[in-house]
């Protein structure tokens, strides 16, 4: 039995020796952004924020950091629903996670809230 | 006993310049990029060269998440690509590089991926079929002008199913052709080039890959 126990602990460790580990999760989000493109339903982009959301949701147990530009982009299709003060929070945590993407945030978030104001107006 | 070793050997050797290839380090293929540094890039939206038009989509929904594997930061492209589309940045085919500062100036990117489809040409045939693509990649900096990276790739990949029944392989490869998913086909490609890409600053392997090696384009 104890036998049976040391080889299955070996087995596991060259297994987990030859998985490929990557520095990200991306879950669906190739499969889902193919059909969005070929297919630009409201169905379509709702897979596709699933997805993203499901990313966002399982990168920090798999001890990952979330991809570059996921949060940006999950915010990004938050604003263009007219949900600005959630996106918001999404493009802040994109900022905090990748510093470098904070000028463009701010022109994006400066670009949102002009048509924000003009939906309003 | 002797006379077979020495034999084998010169077989070897002949084989050996048979099939030679020329291989270099990475600092040696790419010095720009480790004295630049860049940290922020950007697609620029790919250019299909190929016959297929549904080549873009396949390869466009696979490159972020490809990328990403190298270490750099990229801007998403779902997001990038309607600004530059207002910007007026967008046929990537007529940019010239006096066009590359404005990338730093909206963006704030260090350099710029210019993506092209060279091939993506399906082939059928009684018992099965096969697609081969062919990319080139190319970074090129906003700061010097310079082109930091170069690489293209080229993947012929089977689709044909493997059953020894005539009749159901000709079922199958029908089957297959018609829905095949080249999602990972396309990963699994753009995956060969980029593995060639000195690796950024949030890849473990940052500036210690040097000396690793690639093979170098004939």
């Amino acid at each position: 039995m104890k036998m049976k126990s040391f080889f299955l602990t070996l087995m596991l460790l060259f297994l987990a020796g030859c998985i490929p580990q990557t520095l990200y999760y991306w879950g669906s989000y190739s499969s889902t952004l193919y059909k969005y493109k070929k297919d630009q339903s409201d169905e379509n982009l709702q897979k596709h924020k699933n997805s993203i959301k499901y990313i966002i949701k399982r990168s920090p147990s798999l001890n990952r950091k979330v991809p570059p530009g996921v949060y940006c982009e999950y915010g990004y299709y938050l604003a263009l629903e007219g949900n600005y003060t959630e996106a918001e929070k999404f493009f802040e945590l994109e900022k905090e996670n990748y510093p470098e993407s904070e000028k463009f945030i701010n022109t994006l978030i400066g670009q949102l809230r002009i048509s924000e104001e003009e939906v309003n107006e | 006993m002797n006379r077979i070793y020495i034999l084998l050997s010169i077989g070897f050797l002949i084989l050996m310049t048979g099939c030679s290839i020329n291989t270099a380090t990475k600092s040696s293929a790419f010095p720009k990029i480790y004295k630049e540094k860049p940290v922020n890039i950007l697609f620029l939206p790919p250019i299909n060269l190929s016959t297929a038009p549904e080549a873009k989509e396949y390869f466009s929904s696979t490159l972020s998440e490809t990328a990403s594997e190298t270490g750099y930061y990229f801007l998403p492209m779902e997001v990038t690509s309607p600004f530059l589309q207002s910007e007026g940045l967008y046929d990537t085919e007529i940019i010239g590089d006096n066009v590359l500062p404005q990338f730093k100036e909206h963006f704030d990117a260090d350099a710029v991926l210019i993506t092209k489809i060279l091939e993506w040409d399906k082939a059928y045939y009684v018992l099965g079929g096969n697609v081969t693509v062919s990319l080139d990649f190319m970074l090129r900096s906003t700061v010097s002008g310079d082109t930091l990276w170069n690489y293209n790739g080229r993947i012929v990949y089977d689709t044909s199913g493997s059953n020894d029944n005539l009749l159901v392989s000709l079922i199958e490869t029908a089957i297959q052709t018609a829905a095949q998913d080249y999602i990972p086909i396309a990963k699994e490609v753009n995956r060969r080039v980029f593995i060639t890409a000195p690796k950024g600053p949030y890849h473990p392997r940052f500036d210690l890959d040097g000396e690793d090696t690639i093979i170098q384009k004939p």
